[in-house]
């Protein structure tokens, strides 16, 4: 793919790797942000509110950028100033939304914004609301990463910590719309898929899950578009930043950086493997022992012994990254093996300790007895693949689009894989609920859940509908050079 | 004659963009707007605890007027529903499982208890929370301890 896109006569776009620089750094420093923030409060220390920008700079000046060539087909201008307009207008309303109030809905308000307000009081864990659990703390286990940006931001901007949530939400189409752009698609491409995830209706209507809601929807929604994102540039780095900021922003967030070292591990490139599990092993290191301190208090887990479960999980990465793309495609055993492995060594890391995730594994040995709930799972799922007030006609698209696709259509590998599991793992997710109704779970749950995956849902139909590079160059005369 | 299959796609992305673009003004904008005025208007606590599924912004008030920031509410009864809007609402004020208490009613916190006027008399107040069904409003109350 790549080689066929730099035959073509194109030139580097400066202002496009200048920009992708400044996204791509941005997410490594918001990775980095979190392993050290992570580290410190499982310290015992202070989290100090400069750590935020200092990273983020560190990783804008610090992460290399190459520079490469981009499409020279770019999107019509009238498209352009339209997009820029409407997604201005949108983000204003954010904006407005975020910095107007506190959060406005229910997790948002009781989970997510008063972790913020307890860390921006004091960044440690060392206060009653996290050591004594007598004190009530709605989802104590849930990671405390986004939160503790809030906070830096609150610290830095006056009361402005809200400004986070539109900030992730301008970073998502950034990384969406620059991704596409420099893995060889068409400037039309590009703000055509960057409009459809930015005016996403559940994304910017005012609900559960929302941008401005104060949910971490929209942080992990940037973190799989990430993932998305790395997959279709090959680029380890970023998959593992990816990976990172799965695990330390959300409690299904380390199975979903599971599903994305699968994904990377079954597209067999090497460094996209090691990214992933350096990545997700890191993060994992870091925020497992301050989920347990979170779950069961400071004295209950000062006698867990780390050390084993942490070298499991160490000892599977180098099992991933060499032993993948030596066996090579043909020998599924071994992938099974690989994966088997996997998940043995992540149920030994995670142990039995209870919590928004531990709930959720311990009933796969119930799974069995769950599955006569399929049926009315499927009818939630064929709902909400038609309701146009949350997604638009995202899921009907994505069901067609590999028609369209053809057989000479680029298809970055893993990407398709990465979906796939993920869309699993939500189903999965609803049979392995501890909730006891399942109706109101599917009803409260399952929208934000595929709402998570809708970034890399509309990078994989861009990649199948847009005309990539290398296509163009198969059927066509090369353009003039600009 | 085979299926136009990139042509139908293209209609539904013309068609999601449509459709989401056309929730910018009332959506985006109009509904949040009228969320916002109404937290503005009524505050966060009447906003989140005097609605239809709950009744608990007397007893919040009560917390708020009589209560330093500092101090420590006793509560029992549900922990789902009404009463996870109480800690965002206080704080920094926090809220304290009351079965934790030592029997001489200390806690381990070295923060004063919430006391105040109730029922005519002044004692350790205690916010109660009733179970949360579906369907009908759930009340938050302080009693005396």
């Amino acid at each position: 793919m790549n080689e066929a896109a730099a035959a073509l006569s194109q030139v580097p776009s400066s202002a496009s790797t200048w920009a992708w620089r400044v996204v791509r750094g941005g997410l490594i420093g918001m990775a980095a942000h979190g392993l050290l923030a992570l580290g410190l409060l499982g310290a015992g220390a202070s989290v100090w509110p400069g750590w935020l920008p200092a990273c983020v700079l560190a990783g804008i000046v610090a992460a290399p950028v190459r520079d490469t060539v981009v499409d020279p087909r770019g999107a019509p201008r009238g498209l352009v100033i339209a997009v820029v307009i409407v997604l201005a207008a949108v983000l204003v309303a954010l904006a407005f939304g975020a910095l107007a109030t506190p959060a406005r809905h229910w997790d948002g308000f009781v989970a997510w914004e008063m972790r913020a307000r307890v860390l921006t009081e004091a960044p440690t864990l060392l206060q009653p609301y996290f050591t004594d659990h007598a004190v009530f703390a709605q989802s104590r286990d849930y990671p405390l990463v986004q939160p503790l940006w809030q906070a830096s931001l609150a610290h830095l901007l006056g009361s402005g910590g809200r400004a986070l949530f539109p900030s992730l939400w301008a970073a998502l189409l950034a990384t969406l719309g620059l991704a596409l752009r420099r893995g060889g698609w068409p400037g039309r491409t590009c703000w055509l898929a960057v409009a459809g995830l930015g005016l996403m209706p559940m994304l910017v209507t005012p609900t559960s899950g929302a941008v401005d809601s104060g949910y971490g929807e929209t942080a992990i929604l940037l973190a799989l578009t990430a993932a998305g994102a790395g997959l279709v540039l090959r680029d380890g780095l970023l998959l593992g930043a990816a990976c990172t900021l799965a695990v330390v922003l959300k409690p299904e967030g380390t199975i979903y950086a599971l599903v994305v070292t699968a994904a990377a591990w079954w597209s067999g490139e090497r460094r996209l493997v090691a990214g992933a599990a350096l990545g997700s092993t890191l993060a994992l290191a870091v925020w497992l022992p301050v989920r347990t301190f979170l779950a069961v208090g400071p004295a209950a887990a000062a006698s867990v012994a780390w050390t084993p479960r942490l070298a499991a999980l160490t000892a599977v990465t180098p099992l991933l990254v060499w032993v993948r793309p030596s066996v090579g495609r043909r020998p599924t055993i071994w992938l099974l093996a690989g994966a088997a492995a996997v998940v043995l060594a992540t149920a030994a890391a995670l142990g039995s300790d209870e919590g928004a995730l531990g709930g959720y594994l311990h009933n796969l040995r119930v799974l069995p007895g769950r599955l006569a709930r399929v049926p009315a799972l499927l009818a939630a799922l064929c709902q909400q693949a038609l309701a146009l007030q949350r997604f638009g006609l995202l899921w009907p698209l994505l069901a067609l689009a590999p028609f369209a696709a053809g057989p000479r259509a680029t298809r970055p590998r893993g990407l398709g894989t990465l979906l796939a599991l993920g869309l699993a793992v939500v189903c999965a997710s609803m049979l392995l609920s501890p909730e006891e109704d399942f109706d109101h779970h599917v009803r409260s749950s399952l929208d934000r859940l595929l709402l998570q995956w809708t970034g890399p849902s509309v990078l994989l139909i861009a990649t199948w509908l847009g005309q990539h590079a290398a296509q163009t160059h198969a059927t066509q005369p090369a353009p003039s050079q600009a | 004659m085979p299926i136009p299959w990139r042509r139908i796609c293209g209609a539904l992305a013309l068609g999601h963009l449509a459709i989401a673009a056309a929730r910018v003004p009332f959506d985006v904008y109009g509904k949040r707007w009228r969320r916002i005025a109404e937290l503005r208007q009524r505050g966060e606590v009447r906003f989140f605890l005097d609605t239809k599924e709950h009744d608990g912004a007397a007893a919040v008030d009560w917390i708020l007027q009589h209560t330093q920031s500092d101090t420590v509410v006793l509560h029992r009864g549900a922990t789902s529903g009404a009463v996870e809007f109480v800690p965002p609402l206080i704080y920094p004020r926090l809220l304290y499982a009351e079965c934790w208490v030592a029997g001489d009613g200390s806690i381990p916190l070295h923060r004063p208890v919430a006391s105040g006027p109730i029922d005519g008399r002044r004692a350790t107040a205690v916010l109660v929370c009733e179970p949360e069904q579906r369907g009908k409003v759930q009340r938050l109350r302080i009693e005396a301890r």
